[in-house]
C-alpha cells in the first residue's frame, strides 16, 4: 500500500478546502492509464488522475484566461461536466500575481474552481502580445501590457509563477517561433527550450503537487521536430505537449508534424496539443494519438453569437435567425437547448447591452457542446466503434463528401480509416513532406 | 390582482399585491416592494432570475415586432417561469428618458432603432401578444423643464384619451374582464398641482387599478439626477387633497433611484418602485455595502488597491454568493480584467442589498420613530454622479479587450 501525504490547504473562505495528494513513491502526480485502444487507428482513451481530479481523456479543456470562463460561472461549468480547464500564466502573473494568488489557496482557491486546472507557461502570449520581447539564453524581456514597465521572465520564473497558481500541469517556459518562421531560428529555438526545461524542471518547488510537461518544437522541419522529441522523451516527465502549431501553417503539414510526435512520443503519457482547434481538428487528431486538447474557440465564438452544431456553426446574429424559433440543437442536452431557448431569442438577448444570459446560454453551449464531442469519442473508443464515429462526424459536417477537407482524408486515411470508401485501409507511415505509400484494404 | 393595506404609519403603509399567475403559482410581493428591472425577459448582469414581477418597458420591444408576432407569446419566447409575471410598461426608465413626441394618436417611444410609434390599437394586441399580469395604459408622460399648465392640462386630456380608448380596444380584443390585465394608469400632468389632482380624481372615477407617477423626469434629465425634492411639493399637495382611495390602489414611483429618495416616497404613501439601482450601480462597478465603510454606502470594486483584499469578500455583512464563496481581491481583479463574471457576482450582491434594504424598509413602517430613524441612516444613500465614477468595460470594450 502506497504511504500517501495529505497536505490540506486551508483557504480564506471556510467553505471551500482544497486538497493535494502526494503519493512518496511516484515521480509526479499524475497517472495515467489507457482504458482502450482503437484497433484501427492511433486514437485511445484513458484516465488521468490529478490532484484536483480524474480526467477522462481525450479531453477538450476550456480557457479561463484570467481566471474565469467568460460568462459562466465554476458551478455552471462543473454542471456541464468539465474536470480540467486552462488559466493563463501570462495574465495572472501580471496580475493579481503568484503572491495575491498563492496567498488565496492558489488559483483554485481565489476562483472556486475544485477541479484540475493546468497553466501554459507565458511565453506564447508574451511573444504575441507584448510590444517589446528580446529573447536570450537567460529568458525574455518584454513590456508588461498593464503597465509598460520592462518585466523579465525566465524558465525560473515562469516556474514560479505558475507554482503560485498551483495548476496540477504545468508547462515548460519554452523558446516560442512562430509556425512561419523558417531557418535557423527554428533549430535555436527548438535547442534552447531543452535547455529551458530542464531549468523548469530544477525549479519546480511543488513537484509531487504539479507535474511539468515539456513542449515539443522544432517548427515545421522534421529533423528539428525528431531532435526534439528524442531529448524530451529521454526526461522523466509526466506527460508531452506539442507546441508551435495552431498557428495558420498548412494543415496538410500541421497532421503529418502531429503524426511525427505522437508515433514518437511515449505510449503511456498523455500527449496535448497546445492550442488545438476547430471540431474537425480534434476529432482527426484524436485519431492520430493526442489526448488533450485546449481551444479558445467555444467561448470566444459564444461571444460573438456563434453557436457550435454537429454541421458546423451558426451566426445567430445573421438576418435568417432573427425569427428562429428553433433551439440551437434540439438533440443537444445543455441548458440552453433543454430551456427552450429559440435562436431568435439568444440573437436578441446577445444584441442587448449589460444582458449576459444570452452570453452564458451561448458560452454554455459551446463548452457543452466540445464536452460532448469528446464524451462521444470516449464512447466510440470503448466500444470499440471509433472510426464509424469519425465517418458519421464528417457526413454531418460535410453533406457531399466531395467536400471533405483533403488534409482530413489523407491524415485519417494515413491511420486506417478511409472517409470515402466507409472501409478501414492499411495504415501506412507518412513523411512529413507527403511521401509514403498507402494501401487500400 | 389584489391588494391589501395590513398597517400604516402616517401616509407609508404595509401592503400585499397578489396576482393570480396562474392557479398553481400565485405570484405576490410585499410592499413597499420592487418591480425586477429586466430587459427583453432577462435581468441584467444575471443569468439566474428571480421570481417576482419582472418590469417589462414596451421600449424594449417595439423594434422586435417581427418576432413577437411570430412567437405569438413573450412569455414562451423568454422561457419566463410561471413565478414571473409581467408589468408592462411604457418607457425604460434607466435607460431611456421619456422622449417628446406625442400626437393625439400615437405615442414616439425610443428604441435602439429610434424612436417608434405606439398606438392604442398597437399596444392592445401586444397586451394579448405579452399576458401581463398588469399593464400600463398608453399616457403623454413629456415633460420639459420650463412648460406651464396648458401643457400639463394637455397631457392630462391626452392620458385619460388614451386610457379610454385602450380599455375600449381591449375589451374589443377580448383581453378584458376577469382574466385580463390589471390597468396602472398613468398619473401625469407636469408640475401643476390642479391637473395632478384633476388626473388623480378623473383616474379614480375610472376605476384604474393602480397608478404610475409620471411626468416629473425632464427628457434630457439623467436618471441619477432626478431627485424626489423636485417634484415632492407637487405630489404632496395633489395626495393630500384626494381622499385615499377604497379599495386602496398600488402607487407605483418609477425612476427614483437613490435609497434616500425611496424612504421618502415610502413615507407619502408610494408602494411599489422599479428595481433598476442594481443594474445601475452595477454597470458602474459600484457596490452597494450594507453598512457605511470609509464613508461611503458604496465600494467601487475597480481599484488595483483591492487586489491585496485576499482574507476577506466584497461585504462581511452580506450573505449573497458573491460574498460567500469569493474575496474582495478575487472580484476587484475580474473587474479590472474586464471580466463579464464581475458584473454578474456584483450584480447577484447588489440584487440582495435591495432585498435586504426594502425588508428594513417594511419593518420600519410600524413607528414613525423607526421610519424617521430609517431616513436619517440613509440620508447619505444617494449614488454619486456619473462622472465619478468609472463604469465597467461594455461588451465593445470586452471584445476589444480579448486575446489569443
Amino acid at each position: 500500500i502506497q504511504r500517501q501525504a495529505l497536505e490540506v490547504l486551508y483557504l480564506p473562505r471556510p467553505s471551500l478546502i482544497c486538497m493535494s495528494m502526494a503519493t512518496s513513491n511516484a515521480a509526479y502526480p499524475l497517472k495515467f492509464n489507457i482504458i482502450s485502444k482503437c484497433g484501427t487507428t492511433a486514437a485511445r482513451t484513458a484516465k488521468m488522475q490529478l490532484p484536483h481530479a480524474t480526467v477522462d481523456t481525450p479531453v477538450f479543456m476550456p480557457v479561463g484566461t484570467k481566471g474565469s470562463l467568460k460568462a459562466l460561472t465554476t458551478d455552471e461549468l462543473s454542471k456541464l461536466g468539465c474536470r480540467i480547464m486552462l488559466g493563463n500564466t501570462y495574465h495572472l502573473g501580471c496580475r493579481p500575481g503568484p503572491e495575491i494568488l498563492s496567498s488565496s489557496g492558489g488559483l483554485h482557491g481565489y476562483m472556486h474552481w475544485p477541479h484540475a486546472l493546468l497553466t501554459d507557461s507565458g511565453g506564447f502570449q508574451m511573444v504575441s502580445l507584448s510590444k517589446l520581447c528580446n529573447i536570450d539564453e537567460g529568458g525574455v524581456t518584454f513590456t508588461s501590457p498593464y503597465d509598460g514597465t520592462e518585466l523579465r521572465l525566465t524558465p525560473e520564473e515562469s516556474i514560479r509563477i505558475q507554482n503560485g497558481i498551483g495548476a496540477d500541469i504545468m508547462m515548460q517556459l519554452d523558446d516560442v517561433v512562430h509556425s512561419s518562421t523558417t531557418g535557423p531560428r527554428v533549430k535555436e529555438a527548438m535547442e534552447r527550450s531543452i535547455r529551458w526545461l530542464d531549468r523548469c524542471l530544477a525549479a519546480n518547488a511543488r513537484p509531487t503537487q504539479q507535474c511539468l510537461f515539456p513542449i515539443v518544437q522544432g517548427g515545421l522541419d522534421s529533423d528539428l521536430r525528431i531532435q526534439s522529441l528524442d531529448a524530451l522523451a529521454s526526461r522523466d516527465v509526466a506527460g508531452f505537449a506539442i507546441g508551435g502549431l495552431s498557428g495558420g501553417e498548412a494543415k496538410s503539414t500541421f497532421w503529418r508534424i502531429v503524426k511525427l510526435c505522437t508515433e514518437r512520443l511515449p505510449a503511456g503519457k498523455p500527449r496535448y496539443l497546445m492550442g488545438v482547434g476547430l471540431p474537425l481538428d480534434l476529432v482527426v487528431c484524436v485519431a492520430l494519438g493526442v489526448d488533450m486538447f485546449d481551444c479558445v474557440l467555444p467561448t470566444r465564438t459564444a461571444r460573438f453569437g456563434v453557436a457550435l452544431v454537429p454541421e458546423g456553426q451558426l451566426q445567430l446574429k445573421k438576418r435568417q435567425f432573427e425569427t428562429d424559433l428553433r433551439p440551437i440543437d434540439d438533440r443537444c442536452s445543455c441548458p440552453c437547448c433543454t430551456g427552450g431557448y429559440s435562436r431568435a431569442y439568444l440573437a436578441t438577448l446577445l444584441k442587448e447591452d449589460g444582458v449576459t444570459l444570452g452570453c452564458s446560454l451561448l458560452t454554455a453551449h459551446n463548452v457543452a457542446y466540445m464536452l460532448n464531442l469528446m464524451s462521444e469519442m470516449r464512447q466510440s473508443l470503448v466500444d470499440g466503434k471509433f472510426s464509424e464515429f469519425v465517418r458519421h462526424f464528417f457526413r454531418l459536417q460535410y453533406p457531399n463528401p466531395t467536400d471533405y477537407p483533403e488534409w482530413a482524408v489523407e491524415a485519417l486515411k494515413s491511420v486506417g480509416v478511409s472517409l470515402l470508401s466507409g472501409e478501414d485501409v492499411k495504415k501506412s507511415s507518412c513523411n512529413v513532406d507527403g511521401s509514403g505509400d498507402v494501401e487500400v484494404k | 390582482m389584489r391588494f391589501t393595506v395590513s398597517a400604516s404609519s402616517g401616509r407609508a403603509r404595509l401592503g400585499h399585491l397578489a396576482l393570480s399567475g396562474g392557479p398553481d403559482h400565485p405570484v405576490a410581493m410585499a410592499t413597499p416592494g420592487y418591480l425586477i428591472y429586466n430587459r427583453c425577459g432577462s435581468d441584467p448582469h444575471l443569468p439566474q432570475s428571480p421570481a417576482g414581477i419582472l418590469l417589462t418597458p414596451l421600449n424594449h420591444w417595439l423594434d422586435k415586432l417581427a418576432l413577437l408576432r411570430q412567437a405569438g407569446n413573450l412569455r414562451q419566447l423568454c422561457r419566463l417561469r410561471p413565478d414571473r409575471q409581467l408589468l408592462l410598461s411604457l418607457t425604460d426608465h434607466l435607460d431611456y428618458y421619456p422622449t417628446p413626441g406625442v400626437t393625439a394618436q400615437h405615442v414616439g417611444l425610443p428604441t435602439r432603432s429610434g424612436k417608434a410609434p405606439l398606438t392604442v390599437e398597437l399596444q392592445a394586441e401586444l397586451t394579448l401578444l405579452t399576458s401581463p399580469e398588469l399593464v400600463q395604459p398608453l399616457a403623454d408622460c413629456e415633460i420639459r423643464d420650463g412648460d406651464g399648465r396648458k401643457r400639463a392640462r394637455k397631457s392630462v386630456d391626452r392620458s385619460l384619451a388614451f386610457y379610454d380608448r385602450f380599455v375600449t380596444a381591449l375589451e374589443q380584443q377580448g383581453g378584458l374582464g376577469g382574466g385580463g390585465p390589471a390597468l396602472m394608469a398613468s398619473w401625469v400632468g407636469g408640475y401643476s398641482a390642479e391637473e395632478r389632482l384633476r388626473c388623480l380624481r378623473e383616474l379614480e372615477s375610472r376605476g384604474a387599478d393602480g397608478l404610475v407617477v409620471e411626468g416629473f423626469r425632464y427628457y434630457n434629465q439623467p436618471v441619477e439626477d432626478f431627485r424626489l425634492a423636485q417634484c415632492e411639493s407637487v405630489l404632496t399637495e395633489a395626495l393630500q387633497q384626494q381622499q385615499r382611495s377604497q379599495p386602496p390602489r398600488p402607487l407605483y414611483f418609477p425612476g427614483l433611484v437613490h435609497p434616500a429618495d425611496i424612504i421618502r416616497a415610502a413615507e407619502l404613501g408610494f408602494d411599489l418602485f422599479d428595481g433598476s439601482l442594481p443594474a445601475l450601480l452595477t454597470r458602474r462597478g459600484l457596490a452597494w455595502l450594507t453598512s457605511v465603510t470609509g464613508g461611503s454606502w458604496w465600494l467601487h470594486v475597480g481599484d488595483v488597491e483591492l487586489l491585496t483584499a485576499t482574507d476577506r469578500p466584497l461585504d462581511p455583512g452580506c450573505c449573497c454568493r458573491c460574498c460567500r464563496q469569493f474575496s474582495l481581491s478575487y472580484l476587484a481583479h475580474l473587474s479590472l480584467s474586464n471580466e463579464i463574471l464581475a458584473s454578474i457576482l456584483l450584480m447577484e450582491h447588489n440584487s440582495a442589498r435591495l432585498a435586504a434594504f426594502f425588508n428594513e424598509l417594511r419593518s420600519a413602517i410600524g413607528s414613525a420613530e423607526s421610519l424617521g430613524g430609517l431616513a436619517t441612516k440613509y440620508a447619505a444613500a444617494v449614488v454619486p454622479p456619473t462622472a465619478a465614477v468609472a463604469p465597467l468595460a461594455n461588451e465593445q470594450a470586452r471584445l476589444k479587450d480579448d486575446e489569443a
